[in-house]
């Protein structure tokens, strides 16, 4: 603690050079007290929260098991589309284009993963409440992997290392090789005249839940897969780590520039407001007021899907249907407040992720920065927030800010293993 | 109390620096420094109705966090100091500088070990900044309704 305020003493007189030994100043542009306390509040990131609706949350064996699954193409319609497809590994495990293109188009841009276990919610209108909730979403969706459940229980059942790392983590499969009770295909849908939702509607309902079991645990599996996609140790981190310790050659991480733009990012930018705490997200939904693009309800109608949804944590697949993810369910509520709101993304290896925003439309962060130095924009959807106000930036504040957002980059926390389909 | 203790501090160091160079000796501070928290040095009390009615309020857990749910614990007071009757209470907040209110729909009832109280579920503060929690207190079944406001400031 002692330290602390040590180094917070240095920093806030960070115009009074330290005379005592001639050692370099802490920092290189002076914080005030409000922003320092920011500042301090975004590092460390500790370990993500337990969710305890997924009781192989943290299994190593649904961990391989989600490994593979992540990567596996099978699942999907053409037998060519996997979660990594649009969650590229090399691209933050975001896609690089605006809307991904699969089996057909995305409604919004593909979000990156890393430390996506701190999340709330999922999706961009947080249609979900957890890792294993969204990760069932893809592989049904039409537009995404079109796959069905039917045949996803098939495939495992039916590939020799698939079942074996499943049954590791689960225990036995259940027999679905019975063609009149488990069709080949076969999903439920919005869309009643989709011919898988038909074949499911024809299934007993006790065959129909053996699937449902099995989907909603590789789902689990996917989850705590994903619970490994972490980075913790960027650059930022590094400056921190020295303010606390008193240490030049630590806070030395970040440059001028950067060390100028996390002032703005602290102060006057307001950025702090959205992007709070170590994972540089208040987990929460706004509205930015996004002109042009797709009309999108965002945030209001995600919470009508959340609350419906049969794999939302309160539901019948959930491991802790009465605990504190299940708890918060009873309280969300759609308003017309919501409209055009959209989950704020965590800033932490952001620069690894372009393109920008729910629909993609911002290729750089530039773009980014620049959006926000002038709003100068009617929203399409809602109002926008009104603690948004033209920032005014100049080009060396822009400059300053992407200086900051690529500090925020770090490759090398996540195990390199999982940066590629496991080895057979 | 922690956070007060930390801007007393800050105010020392800052105090301290007199463009020297030379930074006067900070005290150190105790217990925990870093707190995201709302409405720390709040007012918990006030009086509707010409001051026949007195509302003061305990969130649970205490201080409030910023960004997590929290429950209230409102205790409503007649003038004579006894418990309130047939009053019925809403709960709710917003940051009126930003334009929005919570994203959560907080769900009040009356304490029924408690005459006078009312528990009011699943409120939460989601963004640092100035918030109203706004207090509506309903005498009987058709009013008249008056609103109690209290300013809470969340600290990031």
């Amino acid at each position: 603690m002692r330290r602390v305020i040590l180094a917070w003493t240095l920093v806030v007189c960070g115009g009074c050079p330290d005379a005592t030994d001639g050692s370099p100043p802490l920092t290189l542009v002076e914080f005030s007290e409000d922003e320092m306390r920011r500042v301090l509040a975004r590092s460390p990131l500790a370990d993500a929260p337990p969710d305890e609706t997924n009781a192989w949350d943290g299994d190593d064996d649904a961990v391989a098991l989600g490994h593979a699954l992540f990567y596996e193409p099978r699942f999907s319609s053409d037998g060519a589309v996997s979660c990594a497809t649009c969650h590229r590994p090399d691209h933050g495990f975001a896609d690089d284009v605006a809307l991904s293109e699969t089996l057909g188009q995305a409604r919004r841009h593909t979000p990156g993963l890393y430390n996506a276990a701190h999340g709330r919610w999922m999706f961009w209108d947080g249609r979900a409440d957890s890792l294993w909730g969204q990760a069932l979403g893809p592989w049904e969706n039409p537009a995404e992997m079109d796959g069905d459940r039917v045949s996803m229980v098939r495939t495992v059942t039916g590939d020799e290392e698939l079942r074996a790392a499943y049954e590791a983590a689960f225990g036995a499969l259940p027999d679905v090789s019975d063609g009149d009770r488990f069709p080949a295909h076969a999903r439920p849908s919005d869309d009643e005249d989709d011919p898988l939702h038909a074949a499911w509607m024809g299934m007993a309902a006790p065959d129909r839940q053996t699937v449902d079991a099995v989907f909603v645990r590789l789902g689990k599996a996917v989850a705590a897969f994903e619970r490994q996609i972490v980075s913790t140790h960027a650059p930022f981190d590094t400056f921190v780590a020295g303010l606390r310790d008193d240490d030049a050659d630590k806070t030395a991480a970040l440059s001028e520039s950067a060390q100028r733009g996390l002032k703005t990012f602290v102060g006057r930018g307001n950025c702090y407001f959205c992007h709070t705490g170590a994972l540089f997200s208040d987990r929460e939904f706004h509205n930015l007021g996004m002109a042009g693009g797709v009309y999108d309800l965002g945030r209001f109608a995600g919470v009508l899907l959340l609350v419906d949804s049969p794999f939302n944590a309160a539901g019948p697949h959930s491991d802790d249907p009465d605990g504190p993810r299940a708890e918060r369910l009873r309280f969300v509520t759609s308003t017309l407040e919501q409209e055009g709101q959209f989950k704020t993304p965590s800033l932490r290896n952001v620069a690894l992720t372009p393109p920008y925003m729910h629909d993609g439309r911002f290729g750089t962060l530039r773009e980014v920065v620049h959006f926000y130095s002038e709003l100068g924009e009617t929203p399409l959807a809602g109002h926008r927030e009104d603690v948004l106000i033209p920032l005014d930036l100049s080009p060396q504040d822009i400059d300053d800010l992407v200086a900051f957002l690529e500090s925020l980059t770090d490759e090398q926390t996540v195990d390199a293993r999982y940066l590629v389909p496991p080895a057979p | 109390m922690r956070t007060l203790t930390v801007w007393l501090a800050w105010g020392l160091v800052l105090a301290g620096c007199d463009g020297t160079g030379m930074p006067e000796p900070s005290p150190e501070p105790e217990g925990e420094v870093l707190t995201s928290v709302c409405g720390a040095d709040a007012e918990k009390t006030a009086t509707v109705m010409s001051g026949a009615y007195t509302l003061s309020w305990q969130s649970e857990p205490d201080p409030i966090p910023l960004n997590e749910q929290f429950d209230l614990l409102v205790d409503v007071q007649g003038a004579d100091g006894a418990a309130a009757g047939t009053v019925s209470l809403d709960a709710d907040a917003a940051m009126p500088q930003h334009g929005h209110g919570m994203n959560t729909l907080p769900y009040v009832e009356p304490d029924e070990a408690t005459p006078g109280r009312f528990v009011v579920d699943g409120m939460q503060l989601h963004m640092p900044g100035d918030w109203k929690l706004y207090l509506d207190l309903t005498v009987g079944d058709d009013g008249p309704t008056e609103r109690a406001t209290f300013d809470l400031t969340c600290v990031e």
